[in-house]
């Protein structure tokens, strides 16, 4: 059984590989970015709570490279080091909250729909195009101002309520040109479950899919958050957030004058994100490829 | 032989929906209204062009279509509905072959969970047995022991195919309805898993019903034959029957299409199907109503059944 299944996650791990060493760019995003996370949630790991919170007014908008502080401090008189290392960590684990919810529930739905198809299908379609029309980013600084103790699991639950439409529509698809594959039809006529076929037999087959839209939709959730943050609208006081940071460049006189205290966040967010789509674009080809030759 | 499935009145329809309220405004008669009956270990030929209904009574039959009336009698129990059909572990009985086994086969399984799959469904047995059962499958169809650890696409057409046989095969059916089970594989390899078909057949007594467009395929397999045309059958009966004595002229023009390798005569062969062409173009009026519908079967002898005019058996005997 264990062989079993190391040989077929090898085969999916060894097309991502070939991919990766034939995409340059790709290459170097991943390991780039395996070192920012390393980095951030290592370093963020050794923080309390007071480090970043507490506020030394001696210390404010200390210019770069003085008295230990590489990159200068901010309003709070903290450094921009810690602080761009804890608001990253932030920013990431909203992230990867939200791309976890949508893809949990955009798969599952997405399958479902996209099997039995039908009436079923058309109406819970037409309840996707309702939710995808919404502007979703007013409700979601509305629904931000109204809840009552908001913190950051209000804020992973609002943001999923509007991310899971574009990965069930995705999943929806390729659910629905896997269905009428004649091993859909041998598994029925071997008398398998629905469930047992939707979940066991077809969702395999779409793994590879899964893997790119996680990262695609990972990359667009940090903007998400980070915007939200930027507006005020995002975490709650006391956790920051890379938004947060950037947030410091509405003052005319920080922005000019003071480009240390929010430069360096943007620059985080601008080639975290780009990496992150260099190495989604690849497990695409991936996906369509593993398609393409099946 | 006692019979052990009875189509009665078969009929498919898919709808065709138009206008603003995507209301039924016609319907595609797939199949319309076909009487057919299998016994126990005999190979039923169904043959016809492509669009002439067949795969659809195929897929009836194994229960992937809904039929829109008739019915499905198997063992004397009325198997049209899909309750009554779970109930009797129908599928246990009436397994189907794919026409392309690749893709009949999920990419992502072993050959051991693939062949394994109704035995898990239909049997409930131990670990072990179930175990005994696969490598006796296996042997049936001559692969080796290291296949079932492996994956679909590390084999070729013909051996896929006889994967796609071995989990047919794997309940001990009654019925297998194979759907063009070679028209993917190229020449040699389709002699081999026809005569393994064969074989399988008079070792385990299993019906096969084979669908097939290839009328040399039929003629090596089937004992009777059905002739499909346009959703009805024109022309049913035994192998005989259908060889050597068509009485329909569009199983005459299905008949004069098997490709003939006499170079010596091709001139004439040439001159021949012309001929009956000619003659199908001549005469469709009489074998056809207005719609385009063949005409209700009339009994010819005690095994052969044909579509035939008022009379036209006179005007065609000479033939």
């Amino acid at each position: 059984m264990t062989e079993k299944k190391h040989k077929n996650s090898l085969s999916l791990v060894h097309s991502i590989k070939e991919e990766l060493k034939k995409d340059k760019l790709a290459m170097i995003s991943t390991i780039f970015l395996v070192a920012v996370f390393l980095i951030v949630y290592i370093y963020s790991m050794f923080l309390k709570q007071s480090n970043y919170v507490d506020v030394n007014i001696m210390d404010q908008y200390l210019a770069p490279l003085t008295t230990g502080h590489l990159l200068g401090t901010d309003n709070g008189g903290r450094d921009i080091i810690m602080m761009l290392m804890i608001s990253a960590r932030n920013s990431f684990n909203i992230a990867f909250a939200v791309t976890l919810i949508t893809l949990v529930v955009g798969n599952i739905l997405g399958v479902i729909t996209g099997y039995f198809g039908g009436r079923f299908d058309l109406i819970f379609m037409r309840f996707t195009d309702f939710v995808m029309i919404l502007p979703s980013m007013m409700i979601i600084i509305v629904f931000v101002t109204i809840i009552p103790r908001f913190n950051s699991w209000s804020l992973i639950g609002i943001i999923s309520i509007f991310s899971w439409i574009g990965t069930t529509r995705l999943i929806r698809a390729r659910t629905m040109t896997e269905v009428n594959r004649d091993y859909v039809q041998a598994s029925k006529t071997s008398g398998t479950s629905d469930f047992k076929i939707m979940f066991r037999e077809i969702w395999p087959n779409l793994s590879t899919l899964v893997i790119a839209e996680a990262t695609l939709v990972f990359a667009g959730n940090i903007g998400l958050e980070t915007g939200l943050s930027f507006l005020g609208f995002g975490l709650p006081a006391g956790t920051p957030s890379l938004g947060t940071m950037i947030n410091e460049a509405t003052n005319p006189e920080t922005m000019t004058d003071k480009p240390w205290t929010w430069v360096p966040a943007t620059v985080v967010i601008l080639i975290v994100v780009l990496a992150i789509i260099f190495i989604g674009n690849a497990l695409r080809r991936v996906a369509d490829q593993r398609q393409a030759t099946r | 032989m006692s019979e052990i499935l009875n189509l009665k009145d078969l009929k498919v329809y898919y709808p065709i929906r138009s206008g603003f309220f995507n209301r039924v405004t016609d319907n595609v008669l797939a199949v319309d209204g076909v009487d057919l009956t299998i016994h126990e270990g005999e190979t039923v030929g169904l043959v016809g062009e492509s669009g002439s209904g067949k795969s659809t009574i195929g897929k009836t039959i194994v229960g992937l279509e809904q039929m829109t009336s008739g019915q499905l009698i198997y063992k004397g129990q009325d198997v049209s509905k899909k309750k009554i059909r779970n109930q009797l572990k129908y599928n246990k009985d009436v397994q189907m072959i794919f026409q392309d086994a690749f893709s009949s086969l999920n990419p992502r399984k072993t050959i051991y969970d693939i062949i394994a799959e109704p035995i898990r469904n239909f049997e409930k047995i131990d670990a072990n047995t179930e175990n005994k059962r696969i490598h006796e499958l296996l042997d049936i169809v001559g692969l080796p022991k290291q296949a079932l650890e492996q994956y679909p696409f590390q084999f070729s057409g013909g051996q896929q195919q006889r994967i796609g046989i071995a989990r047919a095969v794997a309940t001990n059916p009654k019925l297998i309805v194979a759907d063009e089970p070679v028209s993917a594989l190229d020449l040699s390899v389709q002699a081999q898993v026809l005569n393994f078909m064969k074989l399988i057949q008079k070792d385990l007594g299993i019906a096969f019903l084979f669908i097939s467009h290839d009328l040399g395929v039929v003629r090596h397999m089937t004992d009777n034959i059905a002739v499909m045309h346009n959703g009805r059958i024109v022309e049913k009966g035994t192998r005989r029957d259908i060889f050597d004595e068509p009485q329909h002229i569009y199983t005459k023009r299905l008949l004069s299409a098997i490709p003939s390798i006499d170079v010596t005569r091709r001139a004439e062969n040439r001159k021949n199907r012309l001929k009956v062409e000619q003659d199908f173009e001549d005469k469709k009026a009489n074998f056809y109503d207005k719609d385009g519908h063949a005409l209700p079967l009339k009994k010819l002898s005690e095994s052969h059944w044909a579509a035939l005019p008022k009379g036209g058996e006179n005007v065609e005997s000479n033939y």
